[in-house]
């Protein structure tokens, strides 16, 4: 699928994108310019990272980390997390997933839901191992060629638009 | 100097690169008391590969089994050519350890009761691997002066797997070479004996940059082993800092590798 036929489907649906609770359209100010970046518009957690544990890993925690990454926080709990979350997703692959997707609207999408974390925290660190489980998580689920460009389908669907934006974009200026 | 008995871990009966560094160990003094090879055709060991490698083990299947693991850069710097060029006439591991008088033990996996048996049986002063699997503490305690291992990547930096690719996509050419050390709990994690830095020469590509290196890797193993043994090289613990582990990469990603040699 090409950079543009991407950029024009989430300009496009911009206006449901925003309403997902995945903050879909943050980090994508990189592509589609200043204009689209809308940030994080959600609910963070009171708390601070809670210490990595598996257990701890849930669709929240996930979010959170993304909103640090791109509010450029350097902190080593931060890069502890996403060490930990490389791991997990390489060699326990599923379970990650699984473990975030009851903060999710499906399986799919919490998957995707790591993947754009693994996007920005790879836009942030230009760490090429971030960028590699992108794109073995992608392949894993296939998600691309079985998707359908309609606003209709599934959360999933749009995330994975999103983060094919990315991924595409990244790709292309190794 | 004491005799000094070492065991031999083998991935295959077949293996180019364990018959090396046996034969090579064998020529600098040292016993070979014992090969343990772990048996090709095994469901699990063939699930556990899989989970290692995914859709790469077929390839590997096809390039060692099908095509028998021939050197492709025209025979002269591949193990291949080094078996020729140094006289190492065996086919497989057990002409080897008939002709040293060496006793060969077929495993499922090297963490069984039998291994350990057989281990504990023969006393040896150190064991050298060669591939074939994980090696859990238990083997690791009644291994005498450890387990060398010889990793394709230079440590602490790269940890885990493709670690000849991973430097050349980030741009750290300089940055390949292999490690003796000797293996821990940890993955790659263990003591290191010997860092040699072997860089890729203009237009290299990694296949035939892995064919060059592994000669030099049997060589400095035994070389290694050997002066370890002796005293001459103390270990030296890795800096726990280094925490990053490399894993399988993408195949889109290796095809950026051609933009990079």
């Amino acid at each position: 699928m090409s950079l543009e036929l991407l950029k024009t489907f989430l300009v496009a649906n911009r206006k449901e994108l925003i309403k997902l609770p995945l903050a879909p359209f943050g980090g994508l100010g990189i592509v589609l310019g200043s204009d689209y970046e809308l940030g994080f518009d959600i609910h963070l957690p009171a708390n601070e990272i809670p210490e990595v544990k598996f257990r701890s890993i849930n669709a929240d925690l996930i979010i959170y980390l993304r909103y640090l990454v791109q509010t450029n926080n350097k902190g080593e709990d931060v890069d502890t997390w996403a060490e930990t979350l490389l791991r997990y997703a390489e060699i326990r692959k599923v379970l990650p997933k699984r473990l975030i997707y009851p903060g999710c609207a499906s399986y799919k999408c919490a998957a995707q839901l790591l993947v754009a974390f693994f996007l920005e925290y790879y836009a942030a660190r230009s760490d090429l191992r971030f960028l590699n489980i992108t794109l073995k998580m992608n392949d894993v689920s296939n998600n691309k060629r079985k998707m359908r460009l309609h606003i209709d389908e599934n959360v999933a669907n749009l995330f994975i638009a999103r983060n094919a934006l990315l991924e595409t974009y990244f790709m292309e200026r190794i | 100097m004491p005799e000094q008995r070492i065991i031999l871990l083998s991935p295959s009966r077949y293996s180019k690169y364990s018959l090396t560094v046996g034969e090579l160990l064998h020529r600098k003094g040292c016993t070979i008391c014992g090969i343990i090879i772990t048996r090709l055709f095994n469901p699990r060991r063939f699930i556990f590969e899989y989970r290692w490698d995914s859709k790469r083990l077929f390839m590997k299947i096809w390039k060692k089994l099908i095509l028998k693991d021939q050197d492709t850069i025209s025979g002269t710097v591949g193990i291949y050519a080094y078996i020729k060029q140094h006289g190492i006439q065996y086919k497989r591991l057990e002409d080897f350890a008939n002709k040293i008088e060496s006793d060969v033990l077929y495993c499922q996996n090297y963490n069984t009761h039998t291994v350990h048996e057989f281990i504990v049986k023969k006393q040896p002063d150190i064991i050298v691997f060669t591939g074939g699997g994980l090696i859990r503490q238990p083997l690791l305690d009644i291994s005498g002066k450890g387990v060398v291992n010889c990793h394709s990547g230079i440590l602490p930096e790269y940890k885990g797997m493709d670690v000849v690719e991973w430097p050349i996509l980030e741009g750290k050419k300089g940055m390949n070479g292999f490690t003796v050390h000797l293996m821990d709990r940890g993955i790659d994690t263990g003591p290191i004996l010997k860092i040699k830095y072997l860089p890729l020469t203009d237009g290299e590509t990694t296949i035939h940059y892995r064919e060059r290196m592994l000669p030099v890797m049997a060589e400095t193993l035994a070389d290694t082993t050997v002066k370890y043994l002796n005293g001459k090289i103390v270990p030296k613990e890795q800096d726990i800092n280094y925490r990053k582990q490399y894993y399988i990469m993408h195949h889109k990603l290796k095809k950026k590798l051609t933009h990079k040699y």
